[in-house]
């Protein structure tokens, strides 16, 4: 008797198992897969510009503040080739030439070149850009991508941060990018 | 023969079955998961166009909601409003002032009017105000003569900080 009524038990568990009704879900997602797929942008708009620590805002601020020598970087995007002009107090310090590589703008030579400068004036956060007409945009965008920030490879520079009483080392270059000539003619 | 009959008869009754999505659901609740992560809810919208592709860049700043400027080969368009006409990327000299090559009048009339739009809103309410930011959306092929014409333009109307607006693939 004891033996018949445990088989029952068994019976009655290994019936137990069922199907989960996936259906209603299934058509949930064939619903909103569609919507998700016409909502969603695989190319974001972004702008240029870049998210800076509060001690590297500081220096920005304190570089366009300082009235103790007037450091300007220039760059001249001619039709193949990069001008870089460092004035100090208007007279010319250091003048680089970046050739074309291959009849093309050479981006690898400029962002080495600003790099150089970087190094030489780590307090200047600004550059000055003074395109030809004929330069397109898209170039243009090139050259400040390439100013923006030091390569993972490169060294960083030090930053003093005045709130935590240390150095801080980041890769900002020159975030700062003026258009310049706009109202010379 | 009719034992075999009954037999086939029998066998199709049963033939009936249920469909396994266990693995189509697992499949859509991983693309549902992927799609959601790539939604964006930026306040920038680009139509896509052929004649306004954006560059390409690596800045990663999202923009924010300020006056948009757009410049294609066709057109120069303020908040979405088409103000200027182009032909294939040059202004027409009739848009252009006379005594200032570099001064695009209906430009500035449209600057001008949402400017002035901006500061009456900022009289009644504190928290408005005019800051002169503009996004610039333009081609990634037109000339920096264009676009240097409109900087131009922006900065007589107030318009000094102006953000570029650029494209970033997933």
């Amino acid at each position: 008797m004891g033996r018949s009524k445990r088989r029952i038990k068994m019976n009655n568990d290994s019936e137990a198992t069922f199907e989960l009704d996936l259906a209603p879900m299934l058509a949930l997602m064939v619903t909103l897969i569609p919507i998700m797929l016409l909502a969603t942008s695989f190319v974001k708009v972004r702008v240029i510009g870049t998210t800076l620590p509060q001690a590297v805002k500081e220096a920005i601020q304190q570089d366009k503040n300082n009235k103790e020598k007037i450091v300007s970087i220039d760059l001249k995007m001619n039709t193949d080739n990069f001008q870089i002009v460092v004035k100090e107090d208007d007279v010319k310090v250091l003048e680089k030439m970046v050739l074309p590589k291959n009849s093309e703008w050479d981006y690898e030579g400029l962002h080495k070149a600003l790099y150089e400068v970087k190094k030489q004036f780590p307090k200047k956060y600004t550059i000055n850009i003074y395109p030809e007409k004929s330069v397109p945009y898209n170039e243009i965008v090139k050259a400040i991508d390439e100013a923006r920030e030091a390569k993972k490879e490169e060294s960083m520079f030090t930053v003093f941060d005045k709130a935590k009483n240390n150095n801080i080392q980041t890769r900002v270059m020159f975030p700062e990018v003026n258009f310049s000539g706009l109202l010379g003619g | 023969m009719r034992r075999a009959v009954d037999r086939f008869i029998n066998n199709n009754k049963k033939a009936t079955f249920i469909l396994q999505l266990t693995a189509m659901v697992d499949m859509f609740t991983i693309l549902i998961v992927f799609l959601l992560k790539s939604f964006d809810t930026s306040p920038v919208q680009v139509a896509p166009s052929q004649n306004l592709v954006l560059p390409h860049s690596y800045s990663m700043k999202a923009p924010e909601e300020v006056l948009k400027v757009a410049i294609s080969n066709e057109a120069i368009l303020v908040d979405d409003v088409k103000v200027v006409t182009l032909k294939d990327g040059v202004i027409d000299k009739n848009e252009m002032d006379l005594s200032d090559p570099k001064f695009i009048k209906a430009l500035f009339d449209a600057l001008d009017e949402q400017a002035q739009k901006t500061e009456k809103i900022a009289e009644v309410n504190s928290d408005h105000k005019f800051e002169g930011k503009i996004l610039l959306q333009a081609d990634k092929n037109l000339k920096y003569g264009i676009l240097e014409k409109v900087l131009y333009t922006s900065s007589m109307a107030g318009y000094t900080d102006m953000k570029l607006a650029t494209m970033t693939y997933e």
